[in-house]
Order: C-alpha cells, then structure tokens, then sequence
C-alpha cells in the first residue's frame, strides 16, 4: 500500500549545489520582537539567478531583504559574501561599517517599492542615473552624459526626457529611471522590494518584461520580494514562501507554485486569482 | 607692553565689567579646543556649544565668537565684509571688538593679525601668522542635496560625495557651464567635502597652499571647521568641465586693477555702471590712498 | 546506448492540507527512455499521465522513487536535484512542450521562440532563422509574428508555443498533448516535426490526446490505471 506518510514536504533541494553561491545565510535570525521580523534563515544565491520571497504582508520577507542587502543587521546567524575578485568570503556580519558601505555601492543594487525612495526629487533623469558613477568616482561629464543616455534607452525611456525631473514622470517611468540608476554601476547582486506594487496593471507587464529582459541579458542575480505569485512565476527561477518569520517552502518556481508542499504555500497558491 | 591681566582689569574697569573680548574664559577655551580639533581634522566640522551674542544670528556671530577667542592684547584686527572694511556690519564688528578688547584696529590687510571677513578673501596674499576668520551662514555643503544631517554625517564619514558632483552636473545640465559661482563646494586635504562660505569661487584659488590660517565658524548651527596653513584645497569640477573663476572684461574703474574681484556698481538713472574692486584696501593701496 | 531516463518506483500523493485530503496519483511507476524512441503515456482521465510527466520534468515533487537523466554522461537525479541543478538541465538536455502557452506580457511571438535558443547562447541570427522555419512550418501567418500571442487564438498560441518547444534541440523532449484543439492539419506538422527529433535522436515522453497522432509517433505505450480511491480520507492530521 502507499505510504501516506513518507517523505512529505521533503524539501527538493536536499543536494547541495556544486556551484558556488553568491550569498548565503545560515541559520539567520532578526527579531524586533517576538512573530516581528524572521528566524532561522538558510538561503543561498546564486550567480544569474533570481530568487523570489514571497508571503503575505508582516511575514518578515521584507526585513529578510534588509538583512540580506546589509541594509540591517541581524541577530544570530551567518551571511556571508563571495566577492568575485577575491576566493575567500566576506561576512557581512563583522564588516567595518566602510567596507559595508563601498560593497554596496559596488556590488550591490537596490530597488525601492517606492521608486522616489530611491531617486532624487530636485535631480534630472539623467543626473540620477549618473550619481552612482561619480559616487564611484567617475569625472568626466561627456561620460556621464552617454552613461545616462545609455541606461535609460535600455530601460525604454526617451533620451529627451534625460534633463527632466523624476517628479514630472509616471509611476512607470519613475520605476523604470530607479531601475537604471540600480544598474549603472553593473552590480553583481540586486536587491527589489515590490518593484511592481502600487503601478498599473498594463505598467506592471511592461515593466516586467524588461526586467525579465535585462535579468537575462546582464546576467544578474536578483533577490525579489514579491508577494504577488504572478511577479515570481515570470521572474524567477527560484522561490522561497515566508510565513511568521520562517522560511515554510523553498524550491523552483514553477515547483513551488504547482505542486506546493507546505500548508501555507498552499493556501496562498490557491488564494490567487486565475485570469 | 600689558600684562593680559592688567589689560583685562583696564578694560573691564572702562567697559562696564565685559570680560575681555566679550567672552568668559570657559568659552573661550572651549571654543578654542574646537577649534584645535577643526585644525587637527582639515575640513572636518566640529561642533560647539555657541553663546548668545549681542547681535541677531546671521550677522556673523559665528565669526565674532572665534575672533573672540583668538584675539589677544596684542592682535591687530580687521573686519570686512563683502570686501569692504566701511559697510555697517563691518564697521559694527569692529567697533564691538574695540570696545570689549581696547586693541588696534586696521582696514590694512597687510597689518593685520587676525582678519575677520565675510564674501570674500583680501586681494593682497595672506602671510604667515595671519588668520583668517570666516562669517558662515550654513556650514554643510550637503545641506541642499541631502536634508538629513544624519545622512550627511554618514556622507562625510564614508567619503560619500558622489551627489556634490550631482549639483555641478545639473548645473551643466542646465547653463551648459558650472554655474555655482559662491560657496562653491571644495575637498580639503584630498578629505573632507567643505562649504568655504559664501566667498566667490574666486576666491577658492587663495584658500589653496594658503599660508594664512584659515577659521569658519557657523554661530546659528554652532560649527567650526578650519584650514591650516599650506593645506591643499581642490575645488569640485568635471574632466571636460574643469574649474575656473570668474573674469571681467574690464579692470576696475578706480585703480585699474585687471585680476582682482570687481563690483558692479549702478551710477546714475540712465543705467550708467561702473565695475570697482570689491576689496577697498586693495583698491585704495593701489590708488596711493592710506586709510590708517 | 545508455537510457536517456530511468524513472524508478515513483510515487505521489498530494496532500491538501487545508482541505484535509490526500489524493494518491502516482504508485511505484517505472518507465525507461531511449534515443530516438516516443513512449506514449496512455491511460484513462485521471490515471496520472500528466502528473507523471510533470513529475519527470521537475515540475511536480514527488514523495518517493528516483528519476535519472542522462546529462553530460552521467545520470542527475532530478527528484533530488538542487533546483540550480533542475534549472541546468531544463537548459540543455529536457524540454517541455504543454498546450498552454505562458504569455510572457509585450514579448512578440517570434521572440517567445527565440528566447530559448537565445539564453542558450545561440546567436540572434541562428535563433531567427530557426524561428521562422518554426512559425512557418506550423502555419503560423507572418503578420501575428512581431505581435505578442496574448491576443492571439488558442490554436496560435499553441503554435507559437510547440515552435518554441522544437526550438532547442533537447536530447529528452516532454510532450503534454502538443495537438489538443488543433485541426488535422496542424496536428500532422506536429507529428512531422515530432518525427524529426526522433531522427536525430531525442526520446520523447508524451501524452497524446488523438488515437491518430498517438498511432503515428509511439514506439512503446506506457500504460496506467488510475489508483483505486482512498482520497477524502479523513485520518490525516
């Protein structure tokens, strides 16, 4: 007879990988107070990848997305950073606050839910996307100049808009300029917070599609909060399902998604609309 | 020559019982710590517990609190403002400092020890053993791209001024030049982002190597930062949009200077104008004038 | 020749737990895949053709068995495969062919069917050419190429969506009811382009919903029957 019993809500990611991960955290733990933030995470990513975490609001996914863009610190556990220069590992965890913030100023991106969060309001288009570069140290203004141009054609912006203020654009368009000011220092690693929330249904394909676009074309690895399960499906190759603070599922997207194992993932699965 | 003590009981005795230069001693050292510090950290602003003043804020009672503490018995003091040793808050400034230090005074650059000046640099070269005290109205170069002063501590500690760079590219963007002509922002010894006060950037050249001790105190936001002597001093620019200062076709209308900072100055009602030098010593120096 | 699949002892149940059922799908399958060979999966409605098929792409998990692939001379596991691993060999050695197409939201139809060759890093031009012989071979009208299938009709999309299953040359082609809701002579393309891969070499796992089709290309039926009923049992907590 079957056994009903076996094996259920094994993980399917019991092997380890042969390739070696980007970043990973064990066991990371954050708790503002008890059921607020996350515990005991194990996550690894990996080169060109784009890992979702997804779950509903107050499940910790976006507190997970701080801690592992060094944005915060955490309580216990490891992270630890495979630079691509260097063999070793770098942990996050006891990192001189300089070291922390020239890491993620050159390999690490992030993309605000809100996308004047992370763009100036009193700077043109084309000095947003330029900021980063002469963060970084670049002086040359013709330089700049065809940076800026070059970043927003690839997020579809028109070239003339480059000396207009953020404020005089959509949603969309706002979204799209913080998506080239993320990418025009080529980080290795880019961190989004609901990048799709709070736009337009037909803004969100668009957008959508170019991510998809230019996670393939730049080879990025991408860590995404979602809790939209559409967003993961198309974006992702990897999905890890937050409940409470805990990571309650982890695999491949579309494994995740059509065969959900855990009891929430279920229900969130089955929660969704169909069009 | 007086002893201090003497001279402190002489004019307290002939100044209704003011400390010498206005101050009470406590502040005065305290001050003058920050002002080690500033001195020991080129660029870097100290904070410092700044007292009332007899005059409203903006009218450089941070400059006034450091000259108060540097100035001694022996000091000759000048006081300009907009380069002009004759304008009311110059001339008030001096007067104060005359009556609450009963020292020397000069409109002589050259005779000074200890100049205090607000919008400009003296024309004539500064020398050794001469300070210069700065009158700043906002102390943070950061101020206007980032509102936060927590974020612009972080900015200075991490050496994060890529977005200064930001203000000089829109200004490209939109004058096709560098357009900031005053307070233009400067990095001092390779370090610190600093704000050199409303001085024209015609003025940054002079704050470079200058063997002059250079002291800016912001009385309503309580900071000091200094520039010691032969420090090197760089002003923000682009590769292709280097840095360079403001230049006049004519040469001033009084001494016929061709290099120094020259004043637009209305005449008539028929739209009559005339360019001056902005620094009257210099101007009056070169015309075979004394003031003193 | 080695298999290019061994499938042993697989077995499924899914488990709702917010429903508190269990429904066994999938009891101690075994099946085995040579190159150049269709087995077709046949059964009754219900019988688990599809579970199974899903099962041997990684799309389901499954509670017990193994599942080898032949990759790079040796076998994976993808049952038990990290998925960086299963994603590997969706890349380069299994395909996956369904009747529903994913629409990728603006994407027009011809770059649907290169976005694979593409990311396998086939030049553009090499991905365009074969595109079109694709799109054209499948009656698929050039105009609807540069528009995005969202809008197009089951059948096209369906098309579009078997071009871009053909598109890489994949040793192990899975086929969920390519021709469902095709006509005749859509479906006989298919079946060409079917024949094609087995010539060169590709084993195919299908499901077939036309006796027809089902007759043209397999080699070996693999018969199942579906698990007698112990769903809606209750005793599970």
């Amino acid at each position: 007879m079957i056994n009903l019993e076996s094996n259920i809500g094994k993980p399917a990611d019991d092997e380890p990988a042969q390739e070696r991960a980007i970043l990973k955290c064990c066991d990371l733990s954050m708790l503002y107070e008890p059921g607020k933030g996350f515990e005991n995470a194990n996550l690894e990513i990996f080169s060109g990848e784009v890992l979702a975490i997804v779950g509903e609001s107050g499940s910790g996914k976006s507190s997970l997305l701080k801690t592992l863009s060094a944005q915060i610190d955490s309580q216990h556990g490891s992270l630890n950073y495979f630079p691509a220069s260097s063999t070793t590992s770098l942990n996050l965890k006891n990192i001189s606050e300089a070291k922390r913030q020239s890491l993620i100023r050159s390999d690490f991106g992030l993309v605000h839910q809100h996308p004047m969060d992370g763009l100036r309001s009193r700077v043109s288009a084309g000095g947003n996307i330029a900021e980063p570069l002469m963060q970084n140290g670049e002086r040359n203004y013709e330089q700049l100049r065809a940076q800026a141009l070059h970043w927003l054609d690839a997020v579809e912006i028109d070239c003339d808009r480059i000396d207009d203020l953020p404020t005089t654009f959509s949603g969309g368009m706002q979204q799209r300029l913080q998506i080239a000011r993320c990418l025009v220092t080529q980080p290795r690693l880019i961190f989004m917070d609901e990048p799709t929330a709070g736009l337009d249904v037909s803004v969100q394909a668009r957008l959508l599609d170019l991510m998809r676009k230019l996670v393939k074309q730049l080879q990025l690895s991408v860590v995404l909060v979602t809790h939209d399960l559409s967003v993961a499906r198309l974006l992702s190759d990897r999905i890890v399902v937050m409940q409470k603070g805990k990571i309650v599922e982890a695999g491949l997207s579309d494994r995740v998604l059509d065969d959900p194992q855990a009891p929430y993932t279920q229900l969130l699965v089955s929660s969704v609309l169909q069009s | 020559m007086r002893s201090v003590n003497e001279h402190i009981n002489q004019s307290a005795q002939s100044e209704q019982n003011y400390n010498f230069a206005y101050l009470d001693e406590q502040t005065k050292r305290m001050i003058r710590r920050a002002i080690l510090k500033g001195i020991a950290i080129p660029g870097y602003q100290v904070a410092f517990q700044g007292r009332e003043m007899p005059m409203p804020y903006g009218w450089g009672t941070g400059g006034i609190m450091l000259s108060a503490s540097i100035l001694g018995p022996k000091d000759c003091f000048k006081v300009i403002d907009q380069g002009a040793d004759d304008t009311t808050n110059a001339v008030s400034i001096r007067q104060f400092f005359e009556k609450v230090c009963d020292i020397e005074v000069t409109q002589k650059t050259a005779n000074a020890s200890v100049i205090q000046t607000r919008h400009r640099i003296p024309e004539h070269s500064l020398v050794e053993g001469q300070i210069l005290v700065f009158q700043v109205p906002i102390p943070e170069p950061l101020r206007f791209i980032e509102p936060r002063e927590t974020r612009t501590k972080k900015m200075h500690a991490y050496s994060d001024y890529g977005s200064m760079q930001v203000k000089l590219y829109e200004d490209i963007v939109q004058y096709g030049h560098i357009a900031t002509s005053y307070a233009y922002p400067v990095i001092v010894h390779g370090r610190y982002l600093m704000d050199p006060s409303p001085i024209p950037k015609f003025d940054n050249p002079k704050l470079h190597m200058s063997p002059a001790l250079l002291v800016f105190g912001a009385g309503r936001e309580k900071r000091i930062y200094c520039i010691p002597p032969y420090t090197d001093v760089k002003s923000l620019d682009f590769e292709d949009h280097p840095f360079s200062i403001q230049q006049w076709d004519q040469a001033c209308a009084q001494c016929g200077s061709h290099d120094s900072f020259l004043d637009e100055v209305l005449i008539d009602d028929q739209g009559g104008r005339m360019f001056v030098c902005s620094d009257t010593d210099f101007c009056q120096q070169r015309q075979g004038n004394s003031n003193d | 020749m080695p298999a290019l699949l061994i499938a042993e002892n697989l077995s499924k149940t899914f488990v709702l737990h917010n429903q508190n059922i269990q429904l066994p799908v999938l009891y101690q399958q075994s099946l085995e895949l040579h190159a150049g060979e269709c087995l077709v999966l046949n059964g009754p409605s219900g019988s688990g053709k599809s579970s199974l098929l899903r099962s041997l792409y990684g799309n389901y998990q499954t509670d017990s068995g193994n599942i080898n692939i032949l990759s790079e001379n040796s076998y994976v596991d993808i049952c038990h495969a990290h998925p960086r691993k299963v994603v590997a060999l969706r890349r380069n050695t299994i395909g996956w062919v369904s009747q529903f197409l994913r629409v990728i939201p603006r994407l027009p139809a011809i770059e649907v069917v290169m976005q694979p060759m593409l990311e396998s890093g086939i030049t553009e031009h090499h991905a365009r050419d074969k595109a079109e012989y694709l799109l054209n071979h499948l009656n698929v009208s050039q105009r609807l190429w540069e528009l995005p299938p969202a809008t197009f009709s089951g059948g096209e999309q369906q098309r579009v969506n078997i071009a871009q299953g053909f598109a890489l040359d994949y040793p192990i082609l899975l086929l969920d009811e390519p021709t469902a809701s095709l006509d005749d002579n859509n479906s006989a393309k298919v079946i060409e382009l079917i024949q094609a891969a087995k010539r060169r070499g590709a084993g195919i796992v299908g499901i077939f919903h036309d006796a027809w089709v089902r007759d043209q290309v397999a080699d070996r039926i693999y018969t199942m029957q579906a698990i007698t009923p112990k769903g809606k049992t209750r005793d599970y907590q």
